[in-house]
């Protein structure tokens, strides 16, 4: 009944990309996207090379193409909202801008998340000065979220199965009911954690033992990609 | 049943939940170095409760002795250290994304370098028949493998007592019978609660029966376990593999 996480469902594949240190990989595409959203918005020239850029990591990632470009397609109504509504005071070069930009950045986050599995995402980011407060919450959330899920479908299902076909309106102090079990589950399910947590030690403060370490295939993947980004922002600014 | 020191000592205690419900009642009790006491008795008899309060997670009145010396809140870090529970849902008990950093979590707080760390995992996951599971996602495995995922994650801590709540259930056939036979093979002192008879009847060196609160009977299984008008009358049954006269 476990739902697979979609998150990361792709973090199994063994390739360049996924073997690199989620450290190098989540600077490099952090520069990527600074270098994006700091590029003029006529430089189509640019914007084209970016293309070209964050598409031959993907295929150095072997990330399945459709799955990285339907994934990408969920930026496009934020951005297309925005971008139409720039389109009626602005020039079309505004509407291009936001349109490019937040799909290029989201490609490169698709890259990231696709072959590189949470939990190590979650050391990386830590690593890099991430607070310690903060990827702990997101580990937890990560670790529940599906089982939160199963018992929203289960305490759903019970009223269901008890409500003989009744919808609408007199449905709603159920779905009260089924929001407040909710939440007193997962608070005395917090409490249980915290209680196994103690018993195993716990005094405040988690320590990770995982270090990462650098190899020569992160040396040069990251000489190639800064270098290919320098190129083209000399190439914007020129 | 008489050994040098026992391991767990508790004279008269008693617990009180916060809402006023009773839940534990002058229980005396003594488990001796490296026996198995099962605990077994009807639900919200307090058994529990009282499996809690073995590693200092509840406050109970009353003495409670692990190892010769009282737990107070001084010296709780040592008790937790000599005391490992496992819980009744695995759930509760593997909230870290990976079983690696699960089994770790408890080495980590004791302050080993990475490399008894790695040791402790790789050992405590081969007691357990998972060797090699360190990568997987705890919220992918099955409830039998949480089960024995959550035991390797307190066996990793190397503690001196091994408390487990309902080990046996919601397994199925052969997950309990392997979870069984790990157990039998397990060294340490153990406190095990269940509503599993037939497990109760093979683990223990002796029984202890708690109904309503109340420590009310305490021996051998081939005594307690067999008395089955007593038994009845707790809301318990005799083993089957008794009845069936094996
Ligand atoms: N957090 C709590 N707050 C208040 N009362 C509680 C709490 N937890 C348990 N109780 C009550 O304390 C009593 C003993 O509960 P306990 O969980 O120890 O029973 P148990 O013997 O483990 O039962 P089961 O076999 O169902 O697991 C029950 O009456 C229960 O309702
Ligand atoms: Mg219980």
């Amino acid at each position: 009944m476990m739902q697979s996480p979609s998150v990361d469902q792709f973090s199994y594949l063994d390739t360049t990309v996924s073997r690199l240190d989620p450290r190098v990989k989540t600077m490099c595409f952090l520069a990527f996207i600074l270098c994006v959203v700091l590029t003029p918005p006529d430089r189509y020239a640019a914007f084209f090379l970016y293309v070209v850029l964050i598409f031959s990591v993907v295929f150095l990632s072997e990330l399945p193409l459709l799955f990285v470009l339907k994934r990408s397609l969920i930026i496009i109504p934020f951005a297309l909202m925005i971008g139409l509504f720039n389109l009626f005071f602005r020039p079309f070069s505004v509407f291009f801008n936001i349109l490019a930009k937040s799909w290029l950045s989201v490609l490169a986050l698709i890259v990231l998340s696709g072959t590189t599995d949470f939990p190590t995402l979650l050391k990386a980011l830590e690593s890099l000065g991430v607070p310690k407060l903060l990827t702990t919450i997101l580990s937890f959330m990560y670790r529940y979220i599906f089982t939160l899920i199963d018992q929203v479908a289960k305490l759903e299902r019970a009223r269901v199965a008890r409500s003989y076909g009744r919808r609408g309106w007199s449905q709603m102090r159920a779905a009260g009911n089924i929001l407040g079990s909710l939440f007193i589950n997962t608070f005395e399910r917090g409490e249980r954690i915290y209680q196994a947590m103690l018993a195993r030690g716990y005094h405040g403060h988690a320590h990770t033992p995982r270090r990462f370490v650098l190899t020569r295939t992160d040396a040069t993947f990251a000489a190639y990609f800064t270098a290919a980004l320098a190129a083209i922002v000399w190439q914007a600014i020129q | 049943m008489s050994r040098a020191l026992p391991a767990i000592e508790l004279i008269d205690v008693g617990f009180a939940y916060p809402d006023g419900r009773i839940a534990l009642r002058g229980i005396n009790l003594t488990v001796g170095e490296g026996e198995t006491l099962v605990i077994v008795g009807p639900n919200g008899a307090g058994k529990s409760t009282l499996l809690l309060a073995l590693n200092g997670l509840n406050a109970p009145r009353g003495t409670l002795k692990i190892a010769g010396s009282i737990v107070a809140d001084d010296n709780l870090a040592e008790i937790r250290r000599a005391v490992g529970v496992v819980f009744q849902d695995p759930d509760d008990q593997l909230f870290m994304p990976t079983v690696f950093d699960d089994v770790a979590f408890g080495p980590l707080n004791m302050g080993l370098d990475e490399h008894e760390i790695r040791h402790a995992v790789e050992d405590a996951l081969g007691l357990v028949g998972l060797a090699g599971f360190q990568g997987r996602l705890s919220h992918h495995l099955s409830f039998g493998e949480k089960k024995l995922v959550s035991m390797a994650s307190v066996l990793a801590m190397n503690p001196k007592v091994l408390v487990m709540d309902e080990p046996t259930a919601n397994l199925d056939p052969r997950a309990r019978r392997h979870l069984l036979s790990i157990l039998k093979e397990l060294p340490q002192t153990k406190v095990i609660s269940t509503h599993d008879m037939n497990a109760a009847y093979v683990l223990a060196d002796r029984v202890a029966v708690i109904y309503q609160s109340e420590l009310v009977a305490i021996g051998p299984p081939s005594a307690i376990l067999t008395d089955e008008p007593r038994l009845l009358e707790y809301g318990l049954e005799m083993p089957t593999n008794l009845e069936r006269g094996k």
